[in-house]
């Protein structure tokens, strides 16, 4: 429910300039998808947002204040597979954040199951994330970003590796609790379908720190085979 | 299975050799007895209660010692993931403590702390206290990025997150500490009670060895060697084992 602000935000690595001036804003409850060629920028992106990383110039803030670290109330699913603990059973690896705030165990192992059964994975609560593929990694890794009632949510192409079917129903599902919970939602994704579908902003960035912000007002609910989405996607210039 | 079918015909085979040569007469039985007489001997000191009471004295001292150098290792480390000033001095210590063999300092303890168990403590601390923090330290260091973000992500500090997120995600690391530190210790714990002796009553598992020697009863220092070799098998091969099979085995986390 935090929006957020980026106020003429630099970063550089090395000298390479990532972002130059960059300036925007993220009302409360708005879902912003970025997208941009592999290498552009959108993971440090994300990183800036999540206080995962520092900026050389310009304020970034969630909500008015300004971030300075990562915060619970602003949960990240990583691109990386390795974000969940392989010690920890499936279950208490989505549990984990309610187990910080000291949720005891049976509300936890209850909500975790709920959570298990949204993103279809309740056959696998008591295995260990060694033992699931991939895109069953991911479900997890968002699950536990889900479930402990985050402001602003932040996810890193977390459809990256699943299939068509599962990306749809996990798209459907997202949008529902978007909806529903009012969640402020920052989405990386390379499929500009997807964002299309998802987004009510959308940030594209570009080579040499250049950046493009442009609303999508297409008409609810999109289907994601329509003339009317086909056409929003071909104005796209990455 | 079939790796213990093969390591017991290697035994035996190791049994066989030695009767064999027990046999040829190559050397007097007085320094190199048969099979049969160090199976007596231990038996005998077993039924006697010697070897056990021994035994359960060392066993006792080396797993003060262990668990006496895992606390203060997490210790250490829990204070030294916050302190990077600590962090070099301790590294420091260790680079200077590390390679002095605990037999080294077994002067200056007796003159410090006399000859009772809490010299023996302190050779078995100084013996596993700094390898199980090169290898601690090892892997704390070497956490996988993405999971420290995550922690940091959910504001887990302090203890907390040792507990939680940093040990079990060092735990092989962890692990081989702890069991590098149980063979240094049951290292340690032997010379140091073969140079100090009985110091109430009980001596352990090096004084008993030392006498098998000062008596000559070869076949007793043999059932002495034997007694250590399989209290080190069943250590390392039933216990760590099983230790592993429950954690880093079924967390897919082995190296
Ligand atoms: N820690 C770092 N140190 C130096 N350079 C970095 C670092 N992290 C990222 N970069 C560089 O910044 C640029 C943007 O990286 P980033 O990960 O944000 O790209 P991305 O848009 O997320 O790409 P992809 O779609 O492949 O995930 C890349 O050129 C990368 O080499
Ligand atoms: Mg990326």
């Amino acid at each position: 429910m935090s929006g957020f602000r980026f106020e003429s935000v630099t970063k550089t690595f090395g000298n390479e300039e990532i972002f130059r001036e960059l300036s925007l804003q993220g009302a409360p409850a708005s879902f912003l998808c970025v997208v941009g060629k592999s290498g552009v920028g959108k993971s440090t992106f994300l990183r800036l947002l999540g206080g995962f990383d520092q900026a050389e110039k310009g304020t970034i803030t969630i909500g008015g204040e300004q971030v300075t670290r990562p915060q619970k109330k602003c949960p990240m699913v990583f691109q990386s597979y390795e974000q969940l603990f392989p010690w920890l059973p499936v279950w208490e690896n989505i549990a984990f954040p309610l187990r910080v705030i000291g949720v005891d165990k049976s509300e936890r192992r209850n909500r975790a199951m709920e959570a298990l059964q949204a993103v279809g994975l309740e056959q696998d609560a008591k295995k260990y994330p060694h033992q699931l593929s991939g895109g069953m990694k991911q479900r997890v890794a968002l699950a536990r970003a889900w479930i402990a009632e985050p402001q602003l949510l932040l996810m890193d192409e977390p459809f990256g590796g699943l299939d068509m079917m599962t990306r749809e129903v996990l798209q459907d599902l997202l949008i529902s609790l978007w909806r529903e919970k009012q969640w402020t939602v920052v989405f990386i994704t390379h499929d500009l379908r997807e964002a299309a579908r998802l987004s009510t902003d959308l940030l594209i960035l570009r080579e040499n720190g250049s950046w493009e912000m442009k609303k999508n007002e297409l008409s609810q609910p999109r289907d994601p085979y329509s003339a009317e989405l086909n056409r929003w996607i071909r104005e796209i210039e990455l | 299975m079939k790796q213990l079918r093969i390591k017991a015909i290697l035994i035996l085979a190791c049994c066989l050799i030695w009767q064999g040569v027990y046999w040829t007469g190559m050397y007097s039985p007085l320094i190199f007895p048969s099979l049969g007489t160090i199976v007596h001997a231990l038996g005998r000191d077993f039924v006697e209660g010697a070897l056990i009471e021994q035994f359960i004295y060392s066993m006792r001292l080396v797993i003060e010692g262990l668990l006496l150098s895992i606390v203060l290792g997490l210790g250490i480390a829990l204070i030294a993931r916050s302190s990077s000033v600590f962090r070099s001095g301790i590294d420091l210590l260790i680079s200077l403590a590390h390679p002095l063999p605990g037999v080294a300092l077994l002067p200056l303890v007796i003159l410090w702390a006399g000859i009772g168990e809490g010299a023996v403590l302190f050779i078995i601390v100084h013996s596993v206290l700094w390898p199980f923090l090169v290898s601690l330290f090892g892997a704390l260091d070497r956490l996988p990025q993405t999971q420290q973000e995550v922690a940091d992500n959910y504001e887990i500090f302090g203890w907390r997150r040792l507990i939680w997120v940093d040990l079990p995600g060092s735990f092989p690391g962890f692990l081989s500490g702890v069991k590098i530190g149980w063979s240094r210790a049951w290292r340690a714990l032997i010379s140091a009670e073969m140079i100090f002796g009985a110091t109430s009553g009980s001596g352990g598992i090096g004084w008993y060895l030392f006498q098998k020697r000062v008596f000559m009863d070869t076949a007793g220092l043999f059932a002495g060697l034997v007694v250590i070799m399989v209290i080190g098998i069943l250590i390392e091969g039933i216990f760590f084992r099983w230790i592993e099979k429950r954690t880093v085995i079924r967390w897919g986390m082995e190296r």
